[in-house]
């Protein structure tokens, strides 16, 4: 369980009701591509990922980067449970699609990054530090049920 | 060692040329201390740390800021030769100051997120994956000489 204060959940809800999830979303999931090209390994299927433009121009990438951040969306409504809300999503990662566990620290750094050149001077030392908070609570509990 | 292509030095450079490593220094140590306070027991030297405010605002704490991201600067002109670079600043973390050679990988980190803020668009992916690479590069050279 992540404790955050009432203030850090309030800038994080802050922030994130500013968010485009789709856009931020595609964003993420394309930087992590192209910044660790071995996390490239787990989607094989999505096609042409030969350099930076194509990774971040690449339909694939930008709708499975919608669906993973809406989920982390779904961490955000449900702080005081990531466990419970992450709990099928971490057996999923472990049994079926066989993720080594570190990635999600990696996912969850590059979405800081995202955030921080979204907004700017609005991210706050503060807000970043609620974030990876935040992040770190949804990385450890998608590993939680790895075995 | 490291093998930076040459659009990886360029881009580096070209990033570098444009910060005001005194106030970005200072933002990197202050969001540094901000984000993971047990690296505050470093400096204890400092004065007032108790507060986002009181960190970011702490003359000491921009002063050293800047003093390391100075020599974050030498590592932008000796890409190929961060080892001996940074070799008797990797003996005085180890033997006199003591550091975890962990936080250089989370100092790296502030880094990445300070020049995001600062430089939104232009901080494409691909420069954050040339600059993800130095980061981590100067991390290793710090470290490299502990025993």
């Amino acid at each position: 369980m992540v404790h955050l204060t009432a203030d850090e959940k309030a800038a994080v809800s802050g922030l994130w009701g500013k968010v485009n999830v789709d856009e931020v979303g595609g964003e993420a999931l394309g930087r992590l591509l192209v910044v660790y090209p071995w996390t490239q390994r787990f989607f094989t299927s999505f096609g042409d990922l030969s350099n930076a433009a194509a990774v971040m121009g690449n339909s694939k990438v930008k709708a499975h980067g919608k669906k993973v951040l809406n989920s982390f969306g779904e961490g955000l409504k449900n702080l005081d449970n990531l466990k419970g809300t992450f709990a099928s999503l971490s057996e999923l990662h472990c049994d079926k699609l066989h993720v080594d566990p570190e990635n999600f620290k990696l996912l969850g750094n590059v979405l800081v990054i995202v955030l921080a050149r979204h907004f700017g001077k609005e991210f706050t030392p503060q807000v970043q530090g609620a974030f990876q908070k935040l992040a770190l609570g949804v990385a450890t509990a998608l590993a939680h049920k790895y075995h | 060692m490291v093998h930076f292509t040459a659009e990886e030095k360029a881009a580096v450079a070209s990033l570098w040329a444009k910060v005001n490593v005194e106030v970005a220094g200072g933002e990197v140590l202050g969001r540094l201390l901000v984000v993971y306070p047990w690296t505050q027991r470093f400096f204890d030297t400092f004065g007032n740390l108790s507060s986002e405010t009181a960190i970011m605002g702490n003359p000491k704490v921009r002063a050293h800021g800047k003093k390391v991201l100075t020599s974050f600067g030498n590592a932008v002109k000796h890409m190929d030769d961060l080892k001996s670079t940074y070799s008797q600043l990797s003996e005085l973390h180890c033997d006199r100051l003591h550091v975890d050679p962990e936080n250089f990988k989370l100092l790296g980190n502030m880094i990445l997120i300070v020049l995001a803020t600062q430089f939104g668009r232009e901080f494409t992916p691909q420069m954050q994956a040339a600059w993800q690479k130095l980061t981590t590069a100067v991390a290793n050279a710090l470290a490299y000489k502990y025993h």
